[in-house]
């Protein structure tokens, strides 16, 4: 089945969702960039519609973007030959308080595999998926700000060591 | 000849020549550079014939042999393993990893600890990403002849 005929289909079942088709990457793979809020209906459709069965989250990948945050899902299928790439932007606004962190609805019930995937990034680019911020413990405890974003600014210093060559023979 | 005198000097150098050629080594294993620890204790460099055999166990170690990227998080950790050794016990180092945070260095990431001698105190650092063989059996020949006394820092002693 052609990109083509899966926009068709989700423009039937969730309006106004697509915003548009984009190259991926170098390759020649298609993305369908897709507005965050209609994730869930999107994500219902290529889960469920019979041609479709889009039923295996791949990966999930997160990358920042000037001041978005873009969340890429990988999606195939175990039934059919069909894989397609989905997008999503969320706007960061910095100095955020925990309240104010972007928010993207959540698709682990969807694919269930996407729960940890969603737990890992929620951690690491401070994103609340389904409106809760994770834990997915993969920093150690007691850890401050969200290291993948751009405006993370380093540690001076970690539980007692200092984060920096500074100080010792080989500075 | 007093029987102090004779302890330092005769049985000291016994016991350090025992210890020297007798260290059994527990690795983290970490990173690439593992993969040549274990080629250095394979059949073609065989480290083990400098008494330098694997234990599991880091109660059974006399030398813990760090190797690879050390996190934040995994630090403690490290840290344990080397306090569960008894003594006397020495520390290599071995690779850019662990001597100094090598490629995921403070100035790119967030999480690697900038050298294995922030945690333990480490005796003998290998250079090279990854060292060969010969130099992880070179830093080995260097702790042994430090464990006896006959250590080769004469360069810098000049
Ligand atoms: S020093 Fe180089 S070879 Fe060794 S673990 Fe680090 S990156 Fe790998």
């Amino acid at each position: 089945m052609e990109l083509a005929a899966i926009i068709t289909k989700l423009n039937k079942a969730a309006p106004g969702a697509v915003l548009q088709k984009a190259r991926f990457g170098r390759g020649g793979a298609q993305a369908i960039w897709i507005e965050a809020r209609a994730l869930p209906a999107v994500a219902a459709t290529l889960r469920n519609d019979p041609d479709l069965k889009l039923d295996w989250l791949e990966n999930l990948s997160v990358a920042q973007l000037e001041d978005a945050l873009v969340i890429t899902y990988f999606l195939r299928s175990r039934e059919t030959p069909l894989c397609a790439i989905l997008r999503a932007t969320v706007t960061l606004n910095e100095n955020e308080s925990p309240a104010e962190l972007p928010e993207v609805p959540s698709v682990r019930e969807i694919w269930p595999m996407a729960r940890s995937m969603e737990r890992e990034s929620s951690e690491l680019f401070g994103i609340r998926f389904g409106g809760e911020l994770a834990a997915a413990g993969i920093l150690p405890k007691g850890w401050r700000g969200f290291p993948l974003r751009k405006s993370y600014v380093f540690p001076q210093e970690v539980f007692g060591i200092a984060h920096s060559r500074q100080g010792t023979d080989h500075a | 000849m007093k029987s102090g005198s004779f302890y330092v000097s005769t049985v000291g150098r016994v016991l350090k020549w025992a210890r020297a050629n007798s260290l059994w080594y527990t690795s983290t294993g970490a990173g690439c550079c593992a993969d040549e620890v274990l080629n250095a204790s394979g059949n073609r460099y065989d480290l083990e014939r400098f008494g330098c055999v694997p234990q599991v166990d880091a109660k059974q170690a006399d030398l813990l042999i760090i190797t690879g990227m050390i996190s934040y998080k995994a630090a403690p950790h490290l840290k344990a393993v080397y306090d569960s050794m008894p003594s006397p016990k020495y520390v290599i180092a071995v690779g850019a990893c662990a001597n100094c945070g090598g490629m995921f260095a403070p100035e790119f990431s967030y999480s690697a600890v900038p050298g294995a001698d922030r945690i333990i105190p480490v005796d003998v650092y290998v250079p090279g990403c990854p060292p060969r063989p010969e130099s992880i059996m070179n830093g080995l020949i260097a702790l042994q002849e430090k464990i006896n006394g006959t250590g080769r820092n004469h360069h810098k002693a000049q």
